[in-house]
């Protein structure tokens, strides 16, 4: 082997402290020479280069060349020195790649704003780290997710994603940003600023109103399908997220967003749409409600009414409705009534409805290229005609469907709408898009002032309000185990012409009218009382 | 006729001070760049060695070397085209011997490839000056057999070597046919120089066509064969240059047109690796992990290299899978930045201008020939790599002349360099012609290295 001294002097000099600042002199000495030796060289015209000199390689290779060379030059312009734009490749960097020093490490995720441009999400940096700050906290935690970088991503957070790390060049202070961040590689650049449909407003007050109980309250913008309010409680906090939380220990499930992945017994709300099934099959006629119920056959429990049970506790007996209507019925919920109404309706009809609304499918209420955030689909017992008493407890809400309280909003909301169902999303940019059609504009005329009457003299009287006129309909859905009953309420308002979709549901609340009814009603009167929901 | 040729050696010669100049700011350039690289690894933690200096002072020693053999032989062409070639060879070794260590070895060649390239650029243009060029011209059959019995080697011996064609200081012979082909080629159109002249593509010479689609069909099958997509472009592109220049009638741009429909629809039919390059390079985030990672990382590279560059020794080229070959001009744009792969640019087109001028000044057709093919060669390999690695072509595996790793290919471009300035020296491929003008010059040129 050749001797391989080690060069001390050499590596003294290259290691000093000064070396890096005539480093970075030299590292422009280079560029300048190069470049000046390019200009040198030109100076001298080759021979053969002269029109009557050119034989073999004519002009025009040269044209063609100096074009391709052009073209590289755009190209590689796109990639390097506006690749802040293609949110793709800026992703791809921040996963992928190893080199500390790329700028695309420091790009930060944009801005999330709800539909005012109320800032939700906003990435500070403290100490030269950037983190994500969720300026309200728990508040609309489930819609918006987090992006932390242990436990990684989910909701909006997720789904957007991409959207919050490209650049916007529509505006010339746009470009001036990029030239500056090519000058200044050190820059800490933030990417667009992405707007959602969620209503800080009442966001705020809907968890407020539901407080320590477990639950969830959907509002929903009928027309365009936008989601103004997602809550769900327990929540947990983005900004302080830790490990116990993903173990599974917690209790209460915070992670879980009941609004749109809970399944629960959705109880009498579900007669809203089996009321709208029955109709568009052209019920028009009435039932006999006894007080001792219905039943399909002698081995089956009967279906009997509430207030035969709040008799019987007193110790008195009930009469009955005595025959009834479809207005009257959905008015004081009546069990028996809507199970007989639901055998006779048929499986194949009330199937139908429930897929019109998409109960079967997943909705996506924010797509995005990496994560989805949708409403998972509901659980649907399989239905048959030769099976009546799964029909009669299916048509009372009971039985072994399990709903989310954001496809509950979705009914209301279709019926609200002519019986139109729009997709709820998230998403600003994906809003009025039809899912189906759950019954016919008549059908759902007719209903909608069926569950104004409840609200006048049925079971919902509780909301009757002066200053906004709702339709509704509340459920206590039966749990078993002698536990509480989960209470709901559904509807929409104004009833004159909708705008707003509902849904509450309050876990083992006991009575709809009793506990989700008034947080509902709170949620609006303070909306119009505050300004910040207008009629 | 003399006059004419009289001007050009007046323009081609211009005093000895100005080039004086250029040499030294090409020697300056590699040394700031020497310092840059060797600074970036001191300071990464590395022990300085005297065998981290060979590579520069190795190219140093043969360049000034190269320099004073071309003076004292008499080089009598454009003497912009060798400074051109030097500095690009200064890119390369800078650009090599940075990534020397962090990136696959070299095989202990690495210094010595360059100079060696030296070697053969200066053997090369002595074989070829003076008119000495004329004399490869019988020997046009004999280099297609080669190039067939090459390619046809590889195929019967390749699995056994196929680790060691990729050894960066190992061989590849196929590299060869980068000489072999224009040569080849060359020879066959002179040999049926009338038969060729002003025919377009819709009334071609049928004999001389048939001839040349069985050879092109054998030659294109091997390398199809021997799955070197890269080659068999480069080489198809040459010879539909070369058809231009030969018929001097631009309906032959025809062919090439049609040759890449044909070969796309190839590509995709039947070639498993080629569908993949292509997907790649029409979306490369549809696989980003997959087929996508090489050029998403290249890119990486670019974009955190940016406008002006990490400067030079201070990019990651081991974040770069194949970095050496087919992306090194990624590897180059981290650390030189935007404004640096420009300037690349704009000194692979100087190359080329002076190159296609060499054509142009040959008064016989096998030389123009010849130095045509050649040119085209330079120009097809470095727009088809820079432009693989920016996603404006799919990726083709073919090299960058002098700055990709690999032993075998800045040979072959030395000897092409070599043989372009044999040829670049006024009258060079007329031995009847050529002595007049030589006669004056080389006196001229040594009085005035003597003077110094």
């Amino acid at each position: 082997m050749l001797p391989n001294p080690s060069l001390d002097f050499l590596q003294q000099i290259l290691t000093d402290p000064a070396w890096s600042r005539l480093a970075l002199l030299l590292r422009w000495g280079f560029l300048l020479g190069f470049g000046a030796l390019l200009l040198y060289f030109p100076r001298t015209k080759p021979a053969g280069s002269t029109q009557n000199q050119r034989r073999f390689i004519g002009r025009f290779w040269g044209f063609w060349i100096g074009v391709f060379l052009l073209l590289i030059c755009f190209r590689q312009a796109q990639w390097q020195l506006m690749g802040r734009q293609n949110e793709d490749f800026i992703s791809f960097m921040q996963r992928y790649d190893r080199r500390e020093f790329n700028p695309a490490h420091r790009v930060r995720a944009g801005k999330i704003l709800d539909r005012r441009g109320e800032v939700l999400v906003y990435s500070p940096m403290t100490d030269q780290v950037i983190r994500r700050h969720y300026r309200f906290g728990p508040v609309a935690s489930h819609a918006i997710g987090y992006n932390h970088p242990v436990y990684g991503l989910t909701g909006i957070e997720a789904a957007a994603r991409k959207d919050l790390l490209g650049q916007d060049l529509d505006l010339k202070e746009d470009w001036a940003v990029l030239g500056a961040e090519l000058l200044n590689r050190e820059t800490y650049a933030e990417g667009p600023h992405i707007f959602t449909t969620l209503d800080l407003n009442m966001q705020l007050k809907a968890s407020e109103l539901l407080g320590d109980r477990k639950g969830a309250v959907v509002v929903v913008e009928i027309q365009s399908g936008a989601v103004l309010c997602m809550v769900s409680h327990p929540d947990f906090d983005p900004n302080r997220l830790y490990g116990g939380l993903f173990s599974g220990k917690t209790s209460g499930a915070p992670l879980l967003n009941r609004a749109v992945a809970g399944q629960y017994p959705p109880g009498s709300v579900f007669k809203v749409l089996i009321a709208a099934a029955a109709l568009q099959n052209g019920f028009k006629g009435s039932y006999d409600t006894p007080p001792d119920g219905f039943t399909t056959s002698a081995a089956n429990p009967r279906i009997r009414d509430h207030e035969y049970y709040a008799a019987k506790e007193k110790g008195g007996t009930w009469k009955g409705h005595g025959r009834i209507d479809l207005a009257t019925a959905l008015a004081e919920s009546s069990n028996v009534f809507f199970a007989q109404l639901g055998v006779d309706t048929g499986a194949e009809k009330l199937l139908r409805a429930c897929n019109a609304v998409g109960m079967n499918r997943n909705i996506s209420l924010w797509e995005g290229d990496e994560a989805t955030l949708t409403v998972k689909p509901a659980h649907v017992p399989d239905l048959s005609d030769s099976q009546p008493y799964e029909i009669a407890q299916f048509s009372i809400g009971q039985g072994e469907l399990l709903v989310s309280p954001m496809q509950v909003a979705m009914i209301s909301a279709a019926v609200a709408n002519k019986g139109l169902v729009t997709r709820p999303s998230l998403n600003p940019k994906t809003l009025g898009i039809p899912l189906g059609r759950l019954c016919g504009a008549e059908t759902a005329d007719q209903l909608k002032w069926m569950m104004y009457k409840v609200v006048q003299e049925g079971t919902g009287r509780g909301m009757r309000m002066a200053e906004l006129p709702v339709a509704a309909k509340t459920g206590t859905a039966q749990i078993g185990g002698g536990q509480p009953s989960h209470a709901w309420f559904t509807g929409f308002a104004p009833v004159s012409k909708p705008r707003w979709a509902f849904c509450v549901l309050v876990e083992q609340g006991g009575y709809g009218s009793a506990s989700a009814l008034p947080i509902a009603r709170d949620l609006f009167r303070s909306g119009i009382q505050e300004g910040w929901l207008k009629p | 006729m003399t006059a004419k040729k009289k001007k050009s050696v007046r323009k081609s010669a211009p005093p000895p001070e100005g080039r004086k100049v250029s040499l030294t700011g090409i020697s300056l350039l590699m040394l700031v760049g020497m310092l840059l690289v060797l600074g970036a690894r001191a300071n990464a933690g590395e022990l300085l060695h005297l065998s981290d200096v060979l590579p520069y002072a190795l190219w140093g020693i043969s360049a000034g070397l190269l320099v004073l053999l071309l003076r004292w032989g008499g080089y009598g062409g454009s003497p912009v085209l060798p400074e051109l070639v030097l500095l690009l060879s200064a890119v390369g070794v800078l650009v090599r011997s940075r990534m020397e260590g962090s990136v696959e070895g070299t095989g202990g060649w690495g210094p010595l490839i360059q100079p060696l390239g030296f070697v053969w650029l200066w053997l090369a243009w002595v074989f070829s000056r003076k008119g000495r060029i004329q004399s490869f011209r019988p020997l046009w059959p004999l280099a297609f057999l080669l190039s067939m019995g090459i390619i046809g080697g590889l195929i019967v011996l390749g699995s056994n070597f196929r680790g060691a064609f990729y050894g960066p200081g190992g061989l590849t012979p196929s590299e060869l046919l980068k000489l072999l082909v224009p040569l080849a080629l060359a020879g066959f159109f002179v040999a049926a120089e009338k038969k060729w002249e002003r025919k377009g593509f819709w009334n071609p010479p049928v004999g001389q066509s048939l001839q040349l689609l069985v050879a092109w069909g054998l030659l294109c099958g091997l390398l199809v064969l021997q799955r070197d997509l890269g080659l068999l472009v480069l080489l198809s592109l040459m010879l539909v240059v070369m058809l231009i220049s030969v018929t001097r009638s631009w309906s032959w741009g025809l062919l090439l047109a049609g040759a890449i429909a044909g070969g796309g629809w190839l590509v995709l039919e039947y070639m498993d690796h080629g569908a993949r390059r292509l997907q790649a390079w029409r979306d490369p985030f549809a696989d980003p992990t997959g087929s996508g990672w090489q050029v998403l990382q290249g890119l990486s590279g670019l974009y955190a290299g940016g406008l002006t560059g990490t400067g030079l020794g201070a990019g990651a080229p081991e974040r770069l899978p194949i970095a050496g070959s087919d992306f090194v001009y990624a590897v180059y744009g981290e650390e030189l930045g935007y404004v640096g792969c420009i300037m690349l640019l704009i000194l692979f087109a100087l190359l080329l201008r002076r190159a296609a001028a060499v054509a142009n000044i040959q008064t016989e057709t096998f030389a123009g020939l010849f130095a045509t093919g050649l040119t085209a060669i330079l120009a097809v390999q470095v727009l088809v790599n820079i432009s693989g690695v920016v996603t404006l072509l799919p990726i083709t595996g073919i090299t960058l002349p002098f700055i990709s790793q690999g032993g075998s290919s800045i040979w072959v471009t030395s000897v092409q360099f070599g043989l372009l300035l044999g040829m670049a020296e006024p009258g060079g491929s007329n031995r009847k012609t050529k002595s007049k003008p030589k006669a004056k010059t080389r006196p001229k040129k040594k009085t005035a290295s003597k003077r110094k």
